[in-house]
């Protein structure tokens, strides 16, 4: 039955190298919770602390109630589909799927029912006799998937489930595994490095950077709202101007930047401070009425991206993008344009400068 | 098993600019292999037939109707079996340690339990004659802590010892090479559907290490039916195995004929055995319904 | 705790399996001549004997040429045929290698006695030559197994990219090819002198009272006596063994070694 889980403070490190530092979520009975970030970042390393393979230097991993931070892996209830499946090579489809059916001692002929089910859930109803080597990845992807949901657990973990996929294959299934987890309403938790896939298939996301949690929200909440340099730059967000802020008026803060005075929604903000001017390129529009802030500059580059032109302007040595729709725009190296944005798509993040983005490796090759 | 050359020949990708010429470096060895092993197996085998001249089942009749030579092969048969069991169940733990790469202790556990296969087994094969004889080793240890017991030397039960130890380096590497191929998830994902260690083991990594069991029983049982140092040296003519019986009729009597025709039961035998074995397990591959 | 036990296994195992092996050293140290234990004395003396003694003085020399002998040839006609083999890939190549490593599939009783009865029908006499020719049937095998493992390790594109560079195909070999079978080479002229150093079943038909390897000298040596002069002419086999063995490790790899023993099936 699905189960509360209530991550607290794990720390996990290797030798000097820090893994995992105090590290806190919840996911509530049947929400799906995306443990998102950039390889390295620990979020494999936490997946496996939840799972009982590693032992954290502190923390705890409470369960229903129950702190499990010390039981053994079989013992905690919980099923893994792992990145490569890992499904037994040696079992068929249906024995595959059968076997934590089996290690939970369940009778026979309910086993059978249950595997078929499972089976027909993940749409893979007559294969039950193949084996896995018989298959192709996206089936041997549906396959891990039914083992775990078969046997019911309190807790749900997956492990990059996607990323084994082609492109093609892992849009479709994104949105598929999110309909088939939803109907079977069990607490998740899902690894995953896309930012894409976690937007679509998780209810709340919990942004990992270096062992740390950069923000933990809803998926509209990360995108609209990034809360810093990290979370933005990781969801695509590609404006950034440095500012300082120099008033506070119908609800907007305005900011002095190098594109001049902008306007971004807040509601409160410290006069002085020097923060970030954050937008995204989509809501950049061209022309002087779309929004609160309007800025003109020289086109330096211009290049076609199908549905948009992407048009990057400079003034007073900053630089915007903007994605222009192509039959609106007209405009060359050279030109001088003016473009506007509402202060409500307009983010203000704390701190200046680039948010450092840590790619180690270590992480991944000491699991 | 080989896992040099996929099924079929050589990876096509190995097609080099050499061209053809380059098979012309077969025929040196072509030419050796035909004259100095099948041209030497042919007149073997047709001597064996032909002990006086004539074509004649002589050499095989006597020895299938001689209850002697009857046990001699039972025996060899009989002793090769039994060390290949023991080595398997000897040797499984050390592969297993050995696939466990984070063991500490491997290097030196690869080069004690390795490295005396590059010993001759005549070496060997002494070692285990001055262990086990009336003075030997085990012989004073037994009398020190009051147990007398004969000593093993020249019997079958010192010559399975002896076997085992020269043959346990190929099981514990044909059964490593296995263990070290399966997958490490899936020992992990036989966890956390709620597999405990013992059914990690009996479900998942015994059935995938099969092939590594199959192929070091294969090569331990018919290198020990072949073996002739070890079984002439530690058991001697009280315990007489086909080899021994050729050297004896090859080299002592001389009745080649006779030898021929010995050596080429003992081949047929293993050959045979091998065979039923293969088949057994082929067949148990696809019904292996392990887990019940 | 499981860990525990399992380590306490594999270093029992262990020590037993290097036991036969140390006590004949041991033995081959001991000052009194027949076996005994404890050891009166320790002393070399009996290395000095086999040293000086012309039988085993005359045997080790012997086995030392022909050792030297199948290293080289089997190497030679071993790495010709793995070569040949790389280059005629089609459907014959998978069975001419079963064929080239059938040898090892047989009783080596029967491959010795076999090349006895051709000899003594030709009546060519035991020489250095009529082993080594003997024991090269059982070390090609692994010769040509051991280059076809380090092809594996060969990118063909290198080789393409050095044929339209304007190499032509012996230059290939030389500049690109072999430079990167170079290990399975030296792992096959360094497997193939233990192999004869090694061998009995094969020596013990082709030679005669005045061919004699080592190995075969000891044999029959031992049928008829156990004592400490015995036990340091077998400490002068391992000796050798080792020191190959040794000299394989360092220069390519103690790894190499193990890959050859497996046998294909």
């Amino acid at each position: 039955m699905q189960a509360h889980l209530d991550v607290r403070h794990l720390r996990k490190s290797y030798g000097a190298f820090t893994a995992l530092d105090d590290v806190s979520f919840t996911a509530a009975p049947g929400e799906i919770v995306a443990l998102l970030g950039p390889s390295g970042c620990g979020k494999t390393t936490l997946l496996n602390l939840i799972a009982g393979f590693l032992t954290p230097d502190a923390g705890s991993v409470i369960v229903g109630g129950r702190d499990i931070v010390n039981m053994a892996p079989h013992k905690r209830d919980m099923a893994m589909v792992f990145q490569n499946y890992a499904l037994f090579p040696h079992m068929s489809v249906e024995r595959n799927v059968a076997f934590g059916l089996k290690m939970r001692n369940v009778a026979s002929d309910e086993v059978g029912k249950r595997v078929q089910e499972a089976l027909d859930l993940v749409q893979l109803g007559n294969l039950g006799k193949r084996y896995p080597k018989e298959l192709s990845g996206g089936q041997q992807q549906r396959v891990a998937l039914a083992r775990a949901l078969v046997v019911r657990p309190s807790v749900l973990l997956l492990d990059e489930p996607l990323s084994n996929l082609d492109a093609l294959l892992r849009k479709r299934m994104r949105e598929e595994m999110r309909q088939i987890l939803k109907a079977a309403n069990i607490t998740t938790v899902v690894v995953t490095h896309d930012q894409e896939e976690a937007l679509v298939s998780a209810d709340s996301i919990v942004l990992l950077a270096s062992g740390k949690v950069e923000q933990s929200s809803t998926p509209n909440e990360l995108y609209e709202r990034p809360s810093t340099i990290f979370s933005a730059r990781f969801m695509d967000v590609t404006n950034f101007l440095d500012g300082v802020v120099i008033g506070h008026e119908q609800g907007n803060a305005v900011i002095d930047t190098a594109f001049g005075k902008l306007r971004a929604e807040v509601d409160s903000c410290t006069i002085g401070t020097k923060v970030t001017v954050a937008v995204r390129p989509e809501n950049i529009a061209k022309g002087e009425e779309a929004g609160e802030n309007c800025v003109t500059g020289e086109v330096i580059s211009s290049s076609y991206h199908g549905p948009v032109r992407r048009i990057e302007i400079e003034a007073n040595g900053a630089r915007l993008i903007a994605d222009i729709p192509v039959k609106r725009c007209l405009s060359k190296v050279g030109d001088r344009l003016s473009v506007s944005w509402p202060a409500d798509d307009t983010r203000l993040l704390p701190g200046q400068g680039h948010a450092p983005v840590d790619g180690k490796n270590l992480e991944d090759m000491l699991q | 098993m080989s896992t040099l050359v996929e099924k079929g020949g050589l990876p096509s990708a190995t097609r080099t600019p050499i061209g053809l010429h380059a098979g012309l470096l077969l025929v040196p060895a072509i030419l050796f292999y035909a004259v100095l092993f099948v041209w030497p197996l042919i007149i073997s085998t047709w001597g064996s037939f032909t002990p006086t001249g004539k074509l004649s089942l002589q050499t095989y009749t006597h020895f299938f109707s001689d209850g002697f030579y009857r046990s001699v092969l039972w025996r060899s048969l009989r002793i090769s079996a039994i060390t290949t069991l023991m080595t398997l169940i000897i040797g499984y733990p050390i592969a297993v340690y050995l696939s466990q790469n984070w063991r500490k202790g491997r290097s030196v556990v690869v080069f004690l339990v390795i490295a005396p296969m590059f010993v001759s087994a005549v070496v060997r094969s002494y070692g285990w004659i001055i262990i086990l004889g009336p003075n030997g080793l085990l012989s004073s240890f037994t009398k020190a802590i009051g147990l007398p017991m004969g000593h093993l030397l020249y019997s079958e039960a010192g010559v399975i010892i002896a076997l085992t130890h020269v043959f346990l380096p190929f099981m514990v590497i044909a059964l490593a090479g296995s263990l070290q191929q399966i997958d490490p998830s899936l020992a992990r994902a036989a966890q956390i559907l709620g597999a405990n260690g013992f059914s990690v083991f009996m479900r998942v990594t015994l059935p995938l290490s099969l092939p590594g069991i199959s192929a070091g029983s294969v090569i331990v049982f018919c290198l020990a039916a072949s073996g002739f140092v070890t079984p002439a040296l530690v058991g001697g003519a009280a315990v007489p195995v086909m080899p021994y019986l050729v050297y004896k009729e090859g080299l002592l009597v001389l009745n080649w004929p006779f030898a021929s025709a010995v050596a080429l039961i003992l081949l047929v035998a293993t050959a045979l055995a091998t065979a039923i074995y293969t088949f057994a397990m082929r067949d148990g591959a696809s019904k292996r319904s392990v887990v019940r | 705790m499981m860990n525990r036990v399992l380590t306490a296994y594999v270093a029992f195992i262990s020590a037993l399996m290097i036991l036969p092996i140390a006590i004949v050293i041991a033995a081959s140290i001991n000052s009194a001549a027949y076996l005994s234990f404890p050891p009166t004395g320790f002393s070399a003396i009996w290395y000095k004997e086999v040293l000086t003694d012309p039988t085993w003085s005359g045997s080790l020399w012997l086995t030392l040429k022909i050792g030297i002998a199948v290293s080289l040839l089997s190497t030679a006609l071993g790495v010709a045929a793995a070569l040949g083999l790389r280059a005629v890939n089609n459907t014959w190549s998978g069975a001419l290698q079963t064929f080239f490593l059938s040898p090892l599939m047989l009783p080596t009783v029967l491959i010795g006695l076999s090349l006895m009865q051709l000899y003594q029908s030709l009546g060519i006499r035991a020489s250095v030559l009529t082993v080594t020719l003997g024991q090269l049937l059982i070390a090609c095998p692994y010769v040509i197994r051991l280059v076809l493992a380090s092809f594996n390790g060969i990118d063909p594109r290198l080789e393409r990219a050095a044929s339209i560079l304007g190499a032509n195909p012996i230059r290939v070999f030389w500049h690109v090819t072999f430079p990167l079978i170079r290990h399975g080479v030296l792992a096959g002229l360094l497997f193939s002198f233990i192999v004869s150093l090694d061998d009995v079943n094969i020596a013990l038909f082709l030679s005669d009272v005045h061919t004699t390897p080592l190995p075969v000298q000891l044999f029959s040596y031992i049928e008829q006596n156990a004592d400490s002069l015995g036990a340091a002419a077998a400490s002068l086999l391992v000796l050798l063994a080792c020191g190959a063995v040794f000299i394989c490790d360092r220069l390519v790899g103690i790894e190499w070694l193990f890959g050859a023993k497996q046998r294909s099936t």
